[in-house]
């Protein structure tokens, strides 16, 4: 597997349209204008609060192994209604994920974002984190 | 008090003492000035509690806020970015803060906030909070079940006053009464909390904080919530803001699931390390 870093421009950000945590104030822990994308295995996924928390292996160009944390934007009572479950993305699966790197320099977590499935499937990993539609 | 035993100095023992005592009065005299600020229940203890037929049937039912996105001043985090997310004026609220107030912004930091460990939002929070919440009534109170995570606050209404100021509580006490067609909400009790306006922003309050909620109902569908906070420990004036409300017909998912350690790791890998011998940083950094 490799590891793909791209630091994109504001202007990608506005293609993804991620949704930035509709409660908390994004942009004081991740840097809401840059993308960062990564590729791994899922480890674990947790649709939980205070947000869903997905972990994935990631093997970088040298082979080093190591586990990055995936932080929904939204929160777990908005992916139960958007459809989320438990076992939607399953340990093991390969997923490519695009999302907003951490203000923490050298730490390894994204606020996503949206993930890739091997078939070409894209799911929103911060489902539910805008208004409740009627 | 070797000093004040000594025989040979009975005169500067004498004035000892009488500073000792005026010291003792001073500090009695500041005591009995804080409590005289505590700001008093407006409970109408001449009227009758409000009875359960005097609710608006329209009340009862899922609410859900529309926080706007307001103005949050000259606030900063750690880093010195400016907050990006705020529900109320907080350029507003800057105005009356005190010094005591902006003292505390400047010392918090993050993993002060009680939020990164699963604790629910305090009642200010989450009454202009993107979330749900519930009005049901029954003989003794009304209940507003809040769907941030799925805690209830029972609004009593039979009557009975707040408890003595000895007893303080992380939600405070709620007692609500009528005002013509307006249902008044007022808590008091409360415990220091340090994200006590919002858990965005981190203003504190203090146990003298008072709130009172006015709930007016437009039409049966939607409601316009005034809050009105006071605290003479931060706030030089009482602060009002205003929130919009739509009745739900959405459920609640019911659940409310929260992980401490996935709210940890969450605040360590975002948040700056402040202090050094912060072992929590090294366990959740990554």
């Amino acid at each position: 597997m490799r590891l793909f870093v791209s630091v994109a421009l504001a202007g990608l950000l506005l293609l993804l349209s991620i949704p930035a945590l509709a409660h908390h104030s994004a942009g004081n822990f991740w840097y809401t204008d840059k993308n960062v994308e990564v590729q791994g295995t899922v480890k674990s996924v947790k649709i939980i609060n205070p947000h869903p928390e997905m972990v994935i292996e990631v093997t970088d160009a040298n082979g080093t192994k190591a586990d990055w944390r995936i932080t929904g934007g939204g929160n777990a009572s908005g992916m139960i209604r958007a459809g989320w479950k438990n076992g939607t993305l399953p340990v093991g699966m390969l997923v490519k994920v695009v999302g907003h790197p951490s203000r923490t320099e050298g730490a390894k977590a994204l606020l996503a974002g949206k993930v890739t499935t091997p078939e070409g499937k894209v799911l929103d990993f911060s489902a539910g984190s805008g208004p409740i539609d009627e | 008090m070797h000093f004040i035993r000594s025989e040979a100095t009975p005169h500067v023992r004498k004035w000892v003492m009488f500073g000792i005592m005026f010291l003792g009065i001073g500090v009695i005299a500041g005591q009995l000035d804080l409590l005289a600020q505590r700001p008093e229940s407006s409970f109408p203890h001449a009227k009758p509690g409000v009875t359960y037929e005097n609710i608006p049937h329209d009340l009862i039912g899922n609410w859900k806020p529309f926080p706007e996105n307001r103005n949050c001043g000259s606030l900063k985090d750690e880093r010195g970015t400016p907050r990006g997310t705020c529900q109320y004026p907080v350029d507003q609220l800057e105005k009356i803060m005190n010094d005591r107030a902006r003292a505390w912004i400047k010392f918090f930091d993050e993993p002060i906030s009680p939020k990164w460990s699963c604790v629910s939002g305090n009642v200010t929070t989450e009454l202009g909070d993107i979330y749900m919440w519930n009005f049901s009534a029954t003989e003794e109170a009304v209940t507003q079940v809040f769907e941030q995570s799925n805690w209830p606050r029972y609004i009593y209404i039979d009557g009975r006053p707040h408890p003595p100021a000895t007893q303080v509580f992380y939600q405070g006490h709620a007692i609500g009464w009528m005002d013509g067609d307006d249902f008044i909400v007022e808590t008091m009790n409360f415990a220091f909390d340090p994200d006590g306006m919002d858990d965005q922003s981190h203003i504190a309050t203090s146990h003298m904080k008072k709130q009172t909620e006015r709930y007016k109902l437009v039409d049966k569908d939607s409601m316009v919530l005034t809050v009105t906070v006071e605290d003479p420990i931060f706030f030089n004036e009482p602060f009002t803001w205003t929130i919009k409300l739509k009745k739900m017909t959405t459920p609640f998912t019911g659940e409310w699931f929260c992980d401490p350690d996935v709210g940890l790791h969450h605040l360590y890998s975002t948040a700056p390390q402040r202090y050094k011998d912060d072992k929590l940083f090294e366990k959740y950094k990554d």
